[in-house]
């Protein structure tokens, strides 16, 4: 138990530090990055060779960073180290993590400076974002502690920009008028959002006895 | 099928109605509540899309009926996807749909039967079952039982089923 989503996150990076065999990328995530870079590398050698003859393929060669480092790379990230650590994927998302991938594995590298044998954490553990707002994923993180009975103060100590408030609380209050017009609680609307785990239309087989339930 | 509610709901006047409706095979002068199924489902893996003309009662969520994805299993969506598109979309002007969709209800539950000319799992095409916990089926079934579109079989018939594969 800790006593707010700071000091909770701050130890989970110092347990990631501590355990450099739980931040090995697995084959699975490692295999399709790696062939993402491959293709980059080839695309590029495409605009090179033919960069003299036309421009054809100069904008699709511009890839980036972030195009072999999607959002579902850092989805799957999360998820990955989340279930390893036995924490929240926000806790997990609230770290700065940089990827180190090649054709014979891949490891996660958790970005902190060293003082004597305790790694030390929190340059860069940042909370506020350029414009001095509470980062959003720090709030998740803060509910998900709650929520995990991971956090004892569930009095969060930081502002969020109001931007942001407004638009949670117009779902907030979207999602309750839902519930009130179709009788239902608010878990059981969220709960009918989701993609269900088992057909929604099903073939009935001979043997299917599901039907008579 | 109240025509002027319906003008009202779809925001047209009565020249665009008329056509609406011939264009949609509907039913121009006493328009029929109906089922229609896409041939190829946007939006993820393995869903169906059911749209539903009909504007009686309160379960509809469209304006002009009801329409939601269901997830399905891949064999259907393959199977529609070979399919010729016959209907145009009630929400739009594109061809892609196609009808024959009956909801029967037997005392196991509901089945959705599409009726083809094309073998799907059975011979005159596609038979599903309707899954009873999915809220969104719960939805689709009160939507439809408002606008007579579920046809019981009477007590003691049993639900066809398809013989499963060796």
């Amino acid at each position: 138990m800790h006593n707010s989503v700071v000091e909770g996150i701050d130890a989970l990076a110092v347990t990631m530090l501590k355990n450099p065999d739980k931040l090995i990328i697995p084959d699975r995530i490692k295999d399709y990055t790696v062939a993402k870079i491959k293709l980059g590398e080839s695309l590029f050698n495409l605009a090179k060779q033919t960069g003299h003859k036309h421009a054809g393929w100069i904008d699709l060669a511009g890839g980036s960073y972030g195009d072999i480092y999607d959002n579902l790379f850092w989805y799957d990230t999360f998820v990955t180290l989340s279930e390893r650590f036995d924490v929240p994927m926000s806790w997990v998302a609230c770290i700065d993590i940089y990827p180190v991938v090649g054709s014979l594995g891949g490891q996660w590298a958790v970005l902190h400076e060293s003082e004597g044998e305790v790694p030390k954490m929190f340059k860069n553990f940042n909370i506020f974002d350029k414009e001095g707002n509470c980062r959003e994923m720090i709030y998740a993180a803060h509910l998900d502690g709650v929520e995990r009975g991971l956090i004892s103060n569930i009095h969060f100590p930081f502002d969020r920009p109001d931007v942001i408030k407004d638009w949670t609380n117009e779902a907030n209050n979207h999602l309750e008028t839902m519930a009130e017009v179709l009788d239902k609680s608010v878990e059981e609307v969220l709960e009918s959002l989701k993609k269900p785990t088992e057909h929604e239309l099903y073939t009935p087989y001979e043997d299917d006895d599901s039907l008579n339930k | 099928m109240e025509i002027k509610t319906l003008q009202k709901e779809l925001g047209m006047t009565d020249g665009q109605i008329t056509k609406w409706l011939a264009e949609h095979n509907v039913g121009k002068d006493e328009p029929q509540a109906t089922l229609q199924i896409r041939v190829t489902a946007t939006g993820g893996l393995d869903l169906a899309h059911i749209q539903g003309f009909g504007n009686r009662g309160s379960h509809g969520n469209r304006p002009y009926g009801f329409a939601d994805k269901f997830y399905v299993e891949s064999n259907l969506v393959s199977w529609l996807g070979e399919r010729e598109p016959t209907h145009l979309s009630f929400a739009s002007e594109q061809k892609c749909y196609i009808r024959g969709c009956c909801l029967i209800e037997y005392d196991e539950g509901v089945t959705l039967q599409i009726e083809n000319e094309n073998a799907g799992n059975v011979a005159s095409g596609y038979l599903l079952a309707l899954n009873k916990d999915s809220m969104k089926v719960k939805a689709l079934l009160a939507w439809a039982r408002e606008n007579d579109l579920v046809t019981p079989v009477g007590s003691g018939v049993k639900m066809p089923r398809v013989p499963k594969e060796e």
